[in-house]
């Protein structure tokens, strides 16, 4: 299956690039995305998603298509689905 | 026993009817919501990239008090983004020169300048003097604070944050919606005090929030309940998204409440 991710603000400038495609196995939950992007993307920008336990750090903000979800969801996203990972931001 | 009667909103002077006279205009808003306005109070903090372009629509617009809360000197790199500073004025006091500015703008508002940042020490009396707080500093700590003064007075918060080429803008009703803590329970540790910004998104995301101010204190149109406005500048991508409320959240959860 398909999962378009979108990265924004500090993320974005993290990752270098706006968003990307990932093939994943069928099944796939955000929790997977997360740890995918983790594993496959350098250690900062593992930091900026995982904390030291391995949990997905909860000021990052995800959205599936227009809503707010669970980074520890275990429900299935849909093939084609978009996400959307917002970095915490306070530029004032 | 007889029943409290709130004062009505102030009249308006003819040379303010003039000066509002186009967006009066606005439907379901009128004469009626000019003077809401002109008897509402805003803090503002900080006055910075963000927050000196919420306090310029808002004095423009006739707010009627605007609490300027920002510390230190105009800096050299305070002016590609801090349009209430100038460039005469490097060096001498940020929200003296936010005052001079807006008071050049508009004379009819009541603007009292706070030559500090936001605080442990200050929040509560800060929020306690306005109708609505305007959330614009660079630093979570003083978001989260004036976040949690406005829950615990039960005020809207109307907080805008950029980074780089992405703007956001969330409106907080106490006890509705989700507030800033539920969104970021946790200091992020990997934000920076200084980002990349340019002016025209951190005034974007500002235009935003003071419409948001406006909508809430004139009586026009309808907050962001429950949702953020999320803005990708870099591609033009401007959407809402729905932002939930964090069960067990320490400002705004049930358990907050009753220890209140």
């Amino acid at each position: 299956m398909k999962i378009h991710v979108t990265y924004l603000a500090q993320l974005r400038a993290q990752r270098g690039r706006e968003n990307d495609t990932l093939e994943l196995d069928d099944g796939a939950t955000v929790r997977g995305v997360i740890d995918h992007l983790a594993d496959l993307h350098g250690a900062k920008l593992r930091e900026m998603l995982l904390t030291s336990e391995g949990r997905v750090r909860p000021s990052i903000l995800i959205f599936a298509d227009k809503d707010q979800i669970d980074p520890e969801s275990h429900e299935s996203l849909a093939d084609g689905q978009t996400l959307t990972l917002l970095s915490p931001m306070a530029g004032g | 026993m007889p029943r409290s009667v709130p004062p009505s909103p102030p009249a308006l002077t003819d040379e303010e009817r003039a000066r509002y006279e186009w967006q009066m205009w606005t439907p379901g808003f009128g004469e009626a919501g000019q003077r809401r306005l002109k008897d509402a109070a805003v803090l503002v903090s900080r006055v910075g990239g963000v927050g000196s372009v919420v306090a310029y629509e808002l004095a423009a617009a006739g707010v009627g008090r605007l609490v300027l809360a920002h510390a230190g000197n105009v800096q050299p790199s305070d002016l590609n983004r801090q349009l209430l500073m100038t460039t005469g004025a490097l060096g001498a006091s940020r929200v003296q020169s936010a005052v001079r500015r807006l008071a050049e703008l508009n004379p009819n508002v009541v603007l009292e300048a706070v030559p500090e940042n936001i605080s442990e020490e200050n929040a509560a009396e800060l929020v306690s003097r306005v109708d609505l707080v305007a959330g614009c500093a660079p630093l979570f700590e003083e978001r989260l604070l004036m976040n949690r003064e406005a829950v615990r007075q039960g005020k809207p918060l109307v907080d805008a944050a950029m980074y780089d080429m992405t703007a956001q803008v969330v409106t907080v009703l106490p006890g509705r919606t989700a507030c800033l803590a539920c969104l970021y329970p946790e200091i992020p540790p990997a934000w920076q005090r200084e980002f990349p910004v340019f002016g025209a998104v951190s005034g974007a995301a500002a235009c935003l929030a003071a419409v948001e101010a406006i909508k809430m204190l004139g009586g026009v149109g309808r907050p962001l309940d429950g949702r953020m406005v999320l803005m990708d500048l870099a591609s033009m991508n401007i959407m809402t998204r729905q932002v939930r409320r964090r069960p067990g959240c320490p400002v705004c959860g049930e358990a907050a409440r009753h220890s209140r």
